[in-house]
């Protein structure tokens, strides 16, 4: 067993895992946390996606051990002040069906606006590449996204915009 | 008829809960203490079981083993055909089939505990993996292989073809297409006292309940299955949880702890059900004037190893078979042969897709040969209202196929689309566009008098508070029924959409209204819904929200709450004779047409979806937004079938069981999609609705297959429709 300690949703965390521990067993058995999912275990599916020092990753593929020092964000840390922009725009547009696959693109789409605020349909095609759906065909997902992009182009010259 | 709440973009009940992660899907649910479960499979294809081993030097005194000697009641899947054993004792059919089952509170040392334990089969080498191969006999799984043989006929075929100007044959493949929902099947299960309680991720909890009384015999009272969020199901959790909940119970019993069990995705994929692959042979007779009047098919589906639920998939894959036409002298024979596969079950579309895929391919092949246009043809054959199906089945006003058929040339502007098609392509030397149409229906409800032996109850209970709860076995899939049904219900009653809430899934608190499949929820079940809230204003009559609840207080008195239940009545004049296959094999259809614009490389010969057009007649649209995602993600799914997915079967067993080789649409491959709905209100569906789940499925592969026919001139028989099918056909029709 290894001891690490890092940031969890802004709390400071110390744990001790196995070297053979994956970050996402770990969020989900040891620390409680559901938001990630395992879809496929193999880095493939996105939906065990979190914010490791801003940067979507997929847990699944991560070792535990390796996130020491580090800062680490999920959709309860997303969720934990009321929903984001981003949440509310995913509610208003009934963009997910079974939802399985929302929790890793509330993720993705949050790192997406944090670094362009603006991003075009292509950008988000891009973002949200690695993220499946076998749902929604898509389309409302991207719709969301681009209504906030919309909106953020259009305010951008007031409020200079944050996006959550 | 002007409604409130139907017809509204309500905000769907669950969509808080999933996009800020607090959804609980089994695999969220973690007891203080419980026990890791897994299954032990075969590692041969085809064999006789010899024994299992377990390690004499491994210490296994924190496990828990389960084989068949352990079931209390019968060693069987309950199904159709219950002929499935739950746990093999003898006989191997398929690679992966279980055969024991172990568990451990730790997961880690679970796999320890896997490596510790060898199987001993005595291995047949050889294996039948297609349809060919099982009709060649190339070993009898069965006797002759065939499962089971359906006809459907009308006319004499024999004189039609005589007659026949124009006669046009082939034979149509399609492959296993996994559901590939994003959630593995999970189920956790426990035992209270005499009480087995099974919760996962399931379809149809009181098939569930049905399974589990079989292995274990018990009563209704002592089994109680309850629903937890499902992360997309497409049928793939129609059946199979039927299974894994009673392995789940099996270690439970054993365990004393809530045991929970959840696939990894190469197991899912590997054991679990999928589309059933087919070939389709059809031959079509044309008179002088290009009318249809004879059609022959015969119609295989490759049952995988065992019957299981096959015979309905291929009743609904033959009576969707003879398309949106009205055809004189048909005849369909369906065979369901043997595989060394797994089992395969339901999927969307449930068997119409593979016909249809053959049915609107072959029609535009047809038309190629003749030298007239797809459209012309399909407007001469289609059925009319007052026209009938081959099964004899009158239709009177629910015909809409020329209708959607109208409005799609319509919205699509077609002679300004062909002429920039047919620009496009003489100026390219690189790349050709082509269009394409599939026009085709989905009949909802269970086929023929299944809705009458179903014979469904749900119900609503009205609480003190004058708020209303919605009790049904239909589960909340993504799809949007717990929405859709509140909807009904608030309608049907004239209350605000808030003071409808929906019980817990759970077959001690809601009653069987049936499984959640066939398209039938919104249309049957939502119907019978509707007329339990009739019966609530029968007994209560108010005018007023406030008038409501001082009469709901008025009318209960002391008690807590009161309970309306109705059962499914079978509209008056459909006759259906199971024998003969003749009569209404479905209350009523929904109607629809594609029209798909791709653009072809032809240096690498694949295929970029550009638009894709959808006009469907599904009664009156209870929420438009939740219908029109149905269709977007029924599309989607229908592309991946026509483009990519293809399960591979390499040395007995599935090679691509994972998101890298089994390719599903990601978001990069979409299309423009434009859905649309024409209005036709069904009757006896509430407040006009009809079933629309399955329909989106059926059409795509053939819209697909006739536009790469109208950009290359090249005909395609099988599914998938890939690169190297296309440049081959292409490269050999130069
Ligand atoms: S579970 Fe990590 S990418 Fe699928
Ligand atoms: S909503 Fe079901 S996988 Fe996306």
């Amino acid at each position: 067993m290894n001891k690490i300690t890092f940031i969890i949703n802004g709390e400071k965390r110390s744990i001790y895992v196995e070297p053979n521990d994956v970050l996402l067993d770990v969020l989900r058995d040891k620390l409680g946390l559901k938001s990630p999912k395992c879809g496929c275990e193999r880095g493939d599916c996105g939906a065990c996606s979190v914010l490791l020092n801003g940067k979507s990753v997929r847990s699944c593929l991560v070792f535990a051990i390796e996130v020491d020092g580090c800062e680490i964000e999920t959709v309860e840390g997303i969720s934990q002040n009321g929903l984001s922009v981003v949440q509310e725009a995913f509610i208003e547009m009934n963009s997910f069906q079974c939802g399985f696959c929302a929790p890793g693109v509330v993720i993705a789409t949050t790192e997406l606006l944090r670094k362009n605020s603006t991003p075009t349909k292509e950008e988000i095609k891009e973002a949200l590449a690695g993220n499946l759906c076998r749902c929604t065909g898509y389309t409302p997902i991207l719709e969301a996204v681009e209504k906030i992009s919309h909106h953020n182009k259009h305010n951008s010259d007031n409020t200079g915009g944050t996006n959550e | 008829m002007k409604h409130k709440v139907v017809g509204a973009n309500v905000t769907r009940v669950d969509v808080k809960e999933k996009v800020t992660g607090a959804a609980k899907y089994t695999d969220d649910i973690q007891p203080d203490s419980f026990y890791w479960g897994a299954q032990i499979g075969s590692n041969v294809v085809s064999g006789v079981l010899k024994g299992v081993i377990k390690n004499p030097d491994f210490d296994w005194s924190d496990f828990v083993y389960v084989d068949a000697s352990d079931i209390p009641g019968e060693n069987e899947v309950e199904s159709v055909v219950s002929d499935m054993p739950l746990l093999a004792t003898k006989e191997i059919r398929y690679w992966g089939q279980p055969i024991a089952l172990l568990a451990h509170r730790d997961k880690h040392q679970l796999e320890e505990g896997l490596k510790n334990i060898k199987i001993e089969i005595e291995e047949n080498p050889i294996y039948v993996s297609t349809i060919d191969e099982s009709l060649s006999l190339k070993k009898e799984i069965i006797p002759q292989n065939i499962f089971k043989k359906r006809k459907i006929e009308r006319g004499d075929i024999e004189s039609g073809f005589e007659n026949a100007k124009y006669v046009f044959e082939d034979i149509y493949y399609t492959p296993h297409q996994e559901q590939m929902y994003i959630e593995p099947n999970a189920i956790i299960s426990w035992w209270e006292g005499e009480k087995i309680v099974v919760k996962g991720s399931m379809q149809c909890p009181y098939y569930v309940q049905a399974s589990i009384k079989t292995v274990f015999h018990k009563e209704d009272k002592d089994v109680e299955i309850i629903q937890a969020y499902v992360g997309g199901a497409f049928g793939g959790k129609e059946d199979y949880p039927s299974i894994l909940g009673a392995h789940a119970a099996l270690l439970a019993m054993k365990a004393n702890e809530p045991v929970k069990m959840v696939y990894e995705r190469a197991q899912d994929i590997s054991i679990t059900t999928k589309r059933h692959p087919s070939k389709t042979t059809i031959k079509m007779g044309f008179d002088e004037n290009h009318k249809l009047t004879t059609l022959q098919m015969e119609f295989i589906l490759d049952g995988g190893s065992y019957e299981t639920m096959s015979s309905v998939i291929l009743a609904r894959g033959m009576l969707h078979a003879f398309g949106p036409y009205e055809i004189p002298n048909v005849k369909i024979d369906g065979i369901i042969v043997a595989t060394n596969t797994p089992p395969n079950g339901a999927f969307r579309g449930f068997g119409a897709p593979q016909s249809f895929f053959a049915t609107e391919s072959h029609i535009d092949y047809c038309a190629l040969k003749m030298g007239i246009s797809p459209f012309k043809l399909r407007e001469i054959n289609f059925v009319q209202r007052g026209g009938s199906f081959p099964t004899g089945q009158l239709l009177e006003n629910d015909v809409m196929i020329r209708e959607v058929y109208d409005e799609l040339l319509k919205r699509v502007n077609y002679p300004v689309l062909r002429k920039e098609i047919d620009d496009f392509n003489s100026l390219s030397n690189t790349k050709r566009r082509g269009f394409g149409i599939a026009t085709f229906f989905h009949g909802a409800g269970f086929t023929g008098s299944g809705e009458v032996r179903l014979a469904s109850i749900a119900g609503i209970r009205l609480d003190k508070n004058g708020k209303v709860a919605v009790l049904v076995a239909n589960t909340e899939m993504g799809q949007g029924a717990h929405t859709v049904l509140s909807q009904i219900v608030a309608e049907a009653l004239e209350l605000p959409f808030d003071m409808i809430y929906m019980e817990e899934v759970n077959t001690q608190k809601v009653p069987n209204s049936g499984p959640t499949v066939a398209s039938r929820t919104t249309m049957i079940v939502g119907e019978v819904l509707r007329r339990a809230c009739v019966k609530m204003r029968d007994a209560i009559k108010y005018n007023s929200l406030d008038d409501y609840l001082e009469k709901v207080s008025q009318y209960l008195g002391d008690k807590e709450s009161e309970s309306f239940f109705q059962q499914h009545l079978q509209p008056p004049k459909i006759k259906w004779d199971d024998v003969n296959y003749r009569g209404d094999a479905y209350g009523t259809y929904a109607w629809a047409i594609y029209g798909v614009e791709i653009e072809v490389d032809l240096r690498s010969f694949e295929v970029t979806l550009k638009n894709i057009i959808s006009v469907m007649d599904i009664g009156e649209v209870v929420h438009p937004i939740l219908a029109s995602g149905q269709i977007e993600g029924g599309i989607v799914q229908s592309m991946g079938y026509a483009l990519y997915e293809n399960i591979i079967f390499k040395n007995g067993r599935f090679w691509n069981a994972d998101f890298t080789n089994y390719i599903i649409p990601s978001i990069v491959d979409i299309p423009k999609m434009d859905v649309s709905f024409l209005n036709n209100p069904y009757s006896y569906g509430p407040f006009g609705a009809k079933g629309i789940g399955e329909l989106p499925m059926n059409g795509g592969a053939p819209a697909v297959n006739n536009a790469i026919k109208d950009a290359l001139g090249i005909h395609l028989t099988k599914l998938p429709l890939s690169p190297e099918q296309i440049m081959e056909a292409y490269e050999r029709d130069l």
